[in-house]
């Protein structure tokens, strides 16, 4: 009998053994259908969002006989670089835009405002998710108001205001007041996502910092900050984006500066130039506006590279101190 | 008697500072934008609702002037103007259906992304391009692009054909030999065709649950796996509630988006009015258009405040 049931034990030992065995396997194969999955899901979602951009990109290289060749879809027969840049004609994308001094200004305010709207968004956002204090609900109620209002209607007081002080047209100072004061280009958005940030995150650590005696100050910036750079980095990505990109703020308040918004309309026009037929003119514009297309958005591309690194840095060092 | 007595102030008082102490640091902190507020929000604000209130005319040299205040803007726009009233139904009805889609769209791709795999971050950066190309300036390039609409219109002719036939038999198969519920299937059908859209709509979404599932600590996870929770179980009782800040963010961003977008109708008809310099009507209508809007985003707070999951 004991023989009997050693037998049994040592089977139902290598059964469970062999059960652990498949599922592994299951598991495995699973993974491996999981992954491939999503490779699909992937391309087709890559796909979807490249391929217009693709077609923009290979047009801004063609020259005016290929889109009048039909064999031609994708890859152009001539490839044309003078759409973006050609020493001998006005008709490019690169002085279209202005040349270098549209984009080095085009920088300096994206820079500036993003980094000011980082940091104060942060703080307001900081303030409304932590402290309790009578009017927190209703100034939240503004920045959502802020957030929804259009802001063609807040312009003409705002425009008359800087008018008096002779700001406007080509001085960023509007700008700048704006992103410090949370109440520039969709603003609101950011203090919105930096009071939910803040909320999601677990009190514990704060409270511990009070018990020690830290101030508020002090916790807000050796403890709370160093978990949200995940978020900042978001923030300001966003913020340099649509700030790069912004014509709502900058044709209103800047429109004498030589920026990439307030320049942009002057790619079409050239295209009139030399003789040509009025088809191959808007043809020829049309190219050049693309390969402007290309050169505005290559920076953001680079630096979106860039900032997604600072996320899973972030991670890991949030990791480490336990949030 | 006295001994007794005097801790009881003492503690009273400590709490009191605690309490004033919170107050005063929370000013501190939101002082950036509550000046701002005042300054570049509610005074525009107050004077474009004033405008509303009058006719506005334009004296050179000393600016606006009002007179004749009333409600006559607000007669003339709600009850004259058809055509302000059937944009704002039109993009109330947009809105409304956008709204589920994308969000349920952005936190599906966001968790995709979330997962380990090859090309990671070269995807992460591609799904980040719907935001670049959507605004501004790279958006009035590309938009009504005379070279690359013809070649879209080339291809459009030979794809067109072939792609109604498959969506329609794909359509009656889910409908009749599975048993959906018709409007679903068309309602779904409808958000895939819509796919490039709704990418770009979605971009600012599935960037911000990408944060906020990122912010979310490893430990947690492991101490679930440790417990022997299936992936299912944590995703509805870790990662869901973790965001759900941020689900209420991304909702009301889609909203506020969706409305106050330029190719709103309703936007689109204030700014023409506005900066064509009519700012009585284009004030009124602003002003109502904004009520409306903060009313829908008012009751959607209510909703999700109580399904959202905050740590305090």
């Amino acid at each position: 009998m004991s023989s009997m049931e050693k037998v049994q034990a040592t089977m139902t030992i290598e059964m469970m053994k062999k059960q652990a065995k498949q599922a592994k396997r299951k598991k495995v194969a699973g993974n491996i259908v999981v992954s491939i999955v999503r490779w699909i899901f992937m391309l087709g979602m890559c796909f979807v969002v490249l391929y217009p951009l693709f077609q923009h990109v290979m047009t801004s290289f063609m020259s005016i006989e290929d889109k009048y060749d039909n064999s031609v879809i994708f890859i152009p027969k001539n490839w044309n670089f003078n759409n973006y840049y050609n020493p001998n004609s006005p008709a490019n994308a690169f002085e279209g835009l202005g040349g270098w001094q549209s984009f080095i200004n085009t920088f300096i305010l994206a820079l500036v405002c993003s980094l000011l709207q980082v940091l104060c968004s942060t703080l307001v956002g900081y303030g409304l998710a932590r402290f309790k204090f009578k009017l927190n609900g209703l100034v939240f109620m503004f920045v959502i108001i802020a957030m929804l209002l259009p802001p063609d209607l807040l312009f003409a007081s705002r425009y008359s205001m800087f008018s008096k002080l002779d700001l406007i047209g080509d001085s960023m100072v509007p700008m700048f007041c704006f992103a410090v004061t949370c109440t520039g280009l969709k603003s609101s958005l950011y203090i919105f996502m930096m009071r939910q940030f803040f909320k999601g995150q677990p009190k514990e650590l704060e409270e511990a910092a009070y018990v020690d005696g830290a101030g508020p100050l002090r916790t807000f910036w050796s403890i709370m900050l160093p978990g949200a750079v995940a978020m900042m980095v978001t923030v300001f990505l966003f913020s340099f984006v649509w700030q790069w990109l912004d014509t709502t703020y900058t044709t209103i308040f800047c429109q004498n500066m030589s920026l990439i918004s307030t320049q942009y309309t002057h790619l079409t026009l050239h295209g009139g130039i030399g003789q040509m037929l009025a088809h191959d003119a808007a043809i020829g514009s049309s190219l050049i506006a693309n390969a402007g297309m290309v050169l505005i958005i290559i920076p953001l591309i680079v630096l979106y590279a860039f900032g997604q690194r600072f996320f899973v840095e972030s991670i890991s060092r949030s990791g480490m101190t336990g949030m | 008697m006295a001994t007794q007595a005097k801790p009881i102030p003492e503690f009273k008082k400590h709490k009191h500072s605690l309490e004033s102490k919170q107050r005063r640091y929370g000013y501190l902190f939101t002082l950036p934008f509550v000046i701002g507020c005042i300054v570049f929000v509610l005074y525009p604000l107050v004077e474009a609702v004033l405008y509303s209130f009058s006719d506005v005319s334009y004296v050179p040299g000393e600016g606006l002037s009002m007179s004749n205040f009333g409600l006559q803007n607000y007669q003339s726009v709600l009850g004259n103007n058809q055509e302000f009233k059937e944009a704002l139904l039109s993009s109330l009805g947009t809105t409304g259906k956008n709204v589920v889609v994308v969000v349920v769209f952005a936190f599906f791709m966001a968790s995709v992304l979330n997962t380990k795999f090859i090309g990671r971050g070269f995807v992460r950066s591609i799904m980040f391009l719907p935001v670049i190309i959507s605004t501004g300036v790279a958006a009035a390039l590309m938009n009504g692009d005379l070279a690359t609409s013809s070649m879209a219109a080339q291809q459009g002719f030979a794809a067109t054909g072939s792609e109604a036939a498959v969506s329609t038999t794909f359509g009656t198969m889910l409908t009749e030999t599975m048993g959906l519920s018709a409007g679903l299937v068309n309602f779904i059908m409808d958000a895939v065709k819509d796919i490039s859209n709704i990418t770009t709509l979605a971009a600012v979404s599935i960037v911000i649950f990408l944060a906020g599932l990122q912010s979310i600590s490893g430990s947690i996870y492991e101490a679930a796996y440790m417990e022997g929770a299936t992936a299912w179980e944590t995703f509805w009782k870790i990662s869901l509630p973790m965001v759900s800040p941020m689900i209420l963010l991304s909702v009301v961003y889609t909203i506020v988006d969706s409305f106050t977008a330029t190719d709103n109708a309703v936007i689109g008809k204030i700014h023409n009015v506005l900066m064509a310099s009519d700012f009585a009507p284009g004030s009124t209508m602003a002003v109502i258009f904004s009520l409306i809007v903060l009313v829908v985003i008012g009751i959607i707070f209510a909703i999700l405040s109580k399904i959202i999951f905050y740590q305090d």
